[in-house]
């Protein structure tokens, strides 16, 4: 028996009764390949064979630039949104200059909204966790640090629409771009 | 005079050194300072963490004893038995139970993590569990990771630089064994053609803009040699743009060095060439132009290296798996699956790690350009292919 535990100590997992992201299937490979192109690496799911290694290391090397490049282009289409607004209110109600300030400061408040404060809760009525650990969660994503402590769909006792892996991609897609908008910003604030 | 003015003048220099490193050495200290910093916190937050038997391990024993217990004496009966009752109570397996905090995170562990959450790695071998831990470890993440960004742009720059230096040194040489090869009358005049008409674009180009240094201009010719002649146009008004905008970031600065041009103010002028230093980061990152193939080809030299050396401590580790790991710790993606046996042996090679993150990043940076210029050609391309229809009824 202790050989038993000991081997999964080790790392060696049960493959078996678990959920569609924590099988190779469609869904769960598509997520594993989210999390490699935007370097997360959850690590729920990692590949064990050697030809499946090595097309994960090609995989990454072109899937990583594309990654970053249409990150940066969400990031331009938000920013040129807001600027956009920014100006259609303006015209509107013929605001002063100081107004744009207001209107970035109150875009980066629904932003941080959006992706920071709504998902949990959006994570505490699917997933089962309080409120803090979905905070947790979606910060420890965005910043694609990922330490795979927690990982969405993998409760095998619990039921996940079919939209829910769909959200939760895009929002880390626009959560990323958003991110990496703030920090070019501070970036360019402290120069 | 001469006698004094010597040590005078080595003492200049040093101090030009000393400024000219000391950017560079405050950042990797600070990010030094950080990692420690974090790593004592850590230690003692999530090392003092009380360890009470949960209930879920007290169900396992119990789940455990009882599977013994009811064994009967038929072997082959035993078997299925048993496997089926085992695998359903693994299910019900958590790691947490076996983890003792106070060896996984002493100073040495802490630091290790420390160092996955700034880096973004992220194993996940080791995470915080208390509810003090994962608020530090969320604030830690939001400072600490801006300044390994910085870090990394700034060393970023020295890398860029040498190997642009290395690439156009090759080149040269390339370009010289090459001419003397085919130095005979008629590729001799071909030569200074194209010579010449490289000199016009050239001289065109410094017509429009302000008159540009040696260096800048060598670096764009380099650039310009593989581009068709079609996207030349919309490649120089890019260029003029962003030159555009460099000079008026340029003409911000020009407001210190005015007064920094009497003598007295010697040590002014060096600590503006310092603070001038700090608005110049990421720019020679910017200007870096070699083939991307190259960078690969370095990657993986670079990767291999540590591959060979890691499995000497490692011991389950082959080639193949070092080569992954380091891979995927290097683009900070980090899955985890590997497991290090002595992660402070992997500590001494951070120095490596940082380089290699560079190496890796520079070559991301130049994939996005080149997959940016792939899109515009393949845009223009389509939106040729709609044109040309409409061209061949004229009026």
């Amino acid at each position: 028996l202790q050989d038993i535990i000991q081997a999964y100590k080790s790392g060696i997992t049960l493959q078996g009764n678990s959920t569609s992201l924590g099988r190779w299937d469609f869904s769960g490979s598509f997520f594993f390949s989210i999390s490699t192109i935007t370097t997360i690496g959850y690590g729920n799911l990692s590949p064990s064979t050697a030809g499946g290694r090595i097309f994960c290391i090609f995989f990454a090397l072109f899937g990583i630039p594309l990654n970053l490049v249409l990150l940066n282009s969400i990031g331009q289409l938000m920013l040129s949104g807001v600027q956009h607004c920014a100006h259609h209110l303006e015209e509107k109600f013929h605001w002063q200059k100081k107004a744009t300030l207001l209107i970035r400061i109150c875009a980066l408040l629904t932003c941080l909204l959006l992706f920071l404060l709504l998902p949990p809760l959006l994570f505490s009525a699917k997933e089962g966790w309080s409120y803090e650990e979905g905070f947790y969660y979606s910060f420890i994503t965005l910043a694609t640090v990922g330490f795979g402590d927690y990982v969405i769909g993998m409760n095998p006792d619990r039921t996940y629409p079919g939209w829910y892996k769909n959200v939760v991609s895009l929002w880390i897609l626009f959560g990323m771009a958003w991110l990496a908008l703030v920090i070019k910003f501070c970036i360019n604030l402290l120069e | 005079m001469a006698l004094t003015s010597q040590p005078l003048q080595g003492k200049k220099r040093c101090k030009q050194i000393f400024w000219a490193v000391f950017p560079h050495a405050c950042f990797i200290l600070s990010l030094v300072i950080y990692a420690f910093l974090g790593a004592l916190m850590f230690s003692h937050i999530e090392g003092n963490r009380k360890v009470n038997s949960s209930e879920g391990y007290r169900n396992f024993l119990q789940g455990l004893w009882s599977i013994s217990k009811n064994l009967s004496d038929n072997m082959t009966e035993n078997e299925e038995v048993f496997k089926e009752r085992i695998y359903n109570l693994l299910s019900t397996f958590e790691q947490e139970w076996f983890v003792d905090p106070k060896k996984i995170w002493n100073f040495f562990g802490s630091l290790f993590f420390c160092c996955t959450v700034f880096t973004t790695v992220g194993y996940g071998n080791t995470y915080p569990v208390t509810r003090a831990g994962k608020y530090l470890c969320m604030l830690y993440a939001l400072f600490g990771i801006p300044l390994m960004f910085l870090v990394l742009t700034d060393m970023g720059d020295i890398l860029a630089t040498v190997l642009s230096k290395c690439y156009n040194e090759f080149r040269k040489l390339q370009s010289k064994i090459v001419a003397s090869k085919l130095c005979s009358v008629f590729m001799c005049k071909k030569g200074s053609e194209t010579k010449s008409r490289r000199s016009l674009l050239m001289k065109s180009k410094v017509v429009i803009n302000e008159p540009l240094s040696i260096v800048e201009v060598l670096k764009s010719q380099s650039a310009f040699k593989r581009k068709p002649m079609q996207y030349r146009n919309a490649e120089i008004f890019e260029m003029l743009i962003a030159r555009e905008k460099e000079y008026t970031k340029l003409s911000r600065t020009k407001s210190i060095e005015r007064w920094s041009s009497c003598p007295e103010l010697e040590r002014g002028k060096t600590m503006t060439s310092v603070i001038e230093n700090f608005d110049k980061i990421g720019k020679e990152l910017e200007k870096l132009d070699v083939p991307i193939l190259l960078m690969v080809l370095v990657i993986f030299v670079y990767i291999s290296c540590a591959a060979a050396i890691l499995p000497k401590w490692e011991t389950n580790l082959d080639f193949q798996e070092a080569f992954y790991f380091c891979f995927i710790t290097l683009t900070t993606i980090g899955f985890g699956d590997t497991q290090l046996q002595h992660p402070r042996f992997f500590l001494f090679l951070s120095l490596y790690i940082i380089i290699g993150m560079e190496i890796v990043f520079i070559a991301f940076k130049l994939g996005q350009d080149r997959l940016i210029v792939f899109y515009k050609k393949m845009i223009s391309f389509c939106g040729e292919k709609k044109i040309t229809p409409k061209k061949i009824y004229p009026k």
